[in-house]
């Protein structure tokens, strides 16, 4: 597994403790914190949005497709077949959009509707209106649980004009659709919303890294969650 | 040194400067699509309001004229392009602009960051200077300009119409005099005025809007200011022009 994100002595704003791992591809793992002050510090510092105050958070150069392109163009086939150079680059160096963030509540913007918060980072991080778009959306809608006969109707919709677990599935399929290579989940994104929605929501995230992605999702209370968890 | 006031410019500053760095992500197209709705909001919805008043400064400037001067159809027509085209109409448009946009930028604004919108924004990694605040830059700064325009041939059009129908001479040779009366340089200022009249009513409210912290009594205090602060600058930035220019 290709490592992809890394901190490395970290300590953010209202947080006591360092924390150094390394996240790989197809990784999904579980960060517990003790408050939902340092969660929140946490999770500013993870998306790039505030600078950590001690340590560095590190993305991996490029992406993994793009590595393997560029060895192979340069004709070093036993290195191409082997494993893949790699470089760490600061996160606030890293090109944007490689990190995406699904929030407790949606975190939707209020004068778009469905459909334009959820295209928003994909079209402002690719720089052009994807046409494969929709079609993504309604694969991901499938995997979240939603009924296809509310697809439109919900996609239309005013984020005002829509229940809180609606926001929530909105703010994940906007972190899902957007791709980013690593992608940092609020844990209060799976708080009261019914059973089912949870084991979809979590199926959706793990089919997500086994694409290549990884997933760590912050925590300040215990989760039910089953995924390794960063100590 | 200077306290409060200092930060607010250092702060206002550092607005301005980002959102002139950032004009170049306007070809983004969520931007773009902002850029259209501002563009809508801003500039369609007022042409109204702008025709509205357009004629009623002309009509008004020129009976107020023929009143004062009589039937003298070459001072009345000078009076109009000194009063409308140099002043009133770059400055109205701006007053309208001011009263229909600033507030509604501002209070915007702030919700947003009351609601943690701009934040949400940021842990997408997306600009909210490059989102929220050029789109309404290039909007405004567009619509100032056109509006301006749109204004002047208005209560010009309004203001010769009344003029020939009051003291009976031919509009077409009144056309002909304006034409010929009207110096480049006044239209020029006229453009600039509205040029800068549009960054200045944009920047304002987004600066007062996009401070606002996490308290939602701060939205109506945010919207009073960007509109007492927009007037101001609007004013300030006329008075400079004016002396530069003329």
């Amino acid at each position: 597994m290709d490592p992809l994100y890394r901190f490395t002595g970290v300590r953010c704003e209202d947080s006591g403790r360092l924390y150094s791992f390394t996240l790989h591809a197809g990784e999904t793992r579980l960060l517990q914190l003790a408050s939902r002050n340092e969660k929140n510090a946490l999770i500013d510092c993870a998306t790039g949005e505030q600078v950590c105050t001690e340590g560095k958070i590190e993305i991996a150069r490029g992406d993994r497709r793009r590595r393997r392109q560029a060895v192979r163009a340069s004709g070093e086939r036993r290195v191409a077949n082997g494993p893949i150079p790699l470089f760490w680059q600061p996160l606030s160096a890293s090109q944007p959009g490689r990190i995406g963030w699904a929030a407790a509540n949606g975190g939707l913007i209020s004068n778009l509707r469905v459909w334009e918060n959820v295209t928003l980072p994909l079209w402002y991080h690719a720089g052009y209106e994807s046409v494969d778009t929709e079609m993504k959306i309604r694969r991901w809608l499938v995997v979240l649980g939603m009924e296809e006969n509310s697809f439109d109707a919900f996609m239309a919709a005013h984020p005002h004009d829509i229940e809180l677990w609606q926001r929530k599935l909105a703010g994940l399929l906007r972190a899902l659709v957007q791709k980013p290579d690593v992608m940092v989940v609020d844990s209060a994104l799976l708080g009261n919303i019914r059973e089912n929605f949870v084991q979809n929501w979590i199926m959706a995230l793990e089919s997500y890294a086994a694409e290549g992605g990884a997933v760590l999702m912050v925590a300040d209370k215990a989760m039910s969650v089953q995924w390794e968890r960063i100590e | 040194m200077f306290g409060r006031q200092g930060l607010s410019l250092r702060n206002g500053l550092v607005l301005v400067v980002s959102a002139f760095r950032a004009l170049p992500e306007v070809v983004r197209w969520p931007v773009r699509r902002a850029l259209l709705k501002q563009l809508y909001f801003t500039g369609i919805q007022s042409v109204g309001p702008i025709s509205v008043m357009g004629m009623l400064t002309g009509f008004i400037m020129v009976m107020q004229v023929s009143n004062l001067v009589g039937r003298n159809e070459m001072l009345t027509l000078q009076v109009l392009i000194w009063t409308v085209v140099r002043e009133l109409g770059p400055l109205l448009t701006a007053i309208v602009i001011v009263g229909r946009s600033s507030s509604a930028i501002a209070s915007e604004l702030a919700a947003m960051q009351v609601n943690g919108e701009v934040r949400s924004l940021q842990r997408m990694g997306i600009s909210p200077v490059a989102y929220l605040v050029v789109s309404r830059l290039v909007a405004m700064t567009v619509t100032s300009m056109v509006l301006t325009f749109y204004f002047l041939v208005i209560a010009i059009a309004t203001g010769m119409t009344v003029t020939a129908w009051n003291i009976d001479v031919s509009l077409w040779g009144e056309v002909n005099h304006f034409f010929e009366t009207i110096r480049p340089l006044e239209m020029f200022a006229a453009m600039l005025k509205g040029f800068c009249f549009g960054i200045l009513v944009s920047l304002v409210p987004s600066y007062y809007g996009l401070n606002v912290k996490s308290d939602m009594t701060q939205i109506p205090v945010a919207a009073s200011r960007a509109v007492m602060g927009s007037l101001l600058a609007v004013f300030a930035c006329d008075g400079l022009i004016t002396a530069v220019l003329f």
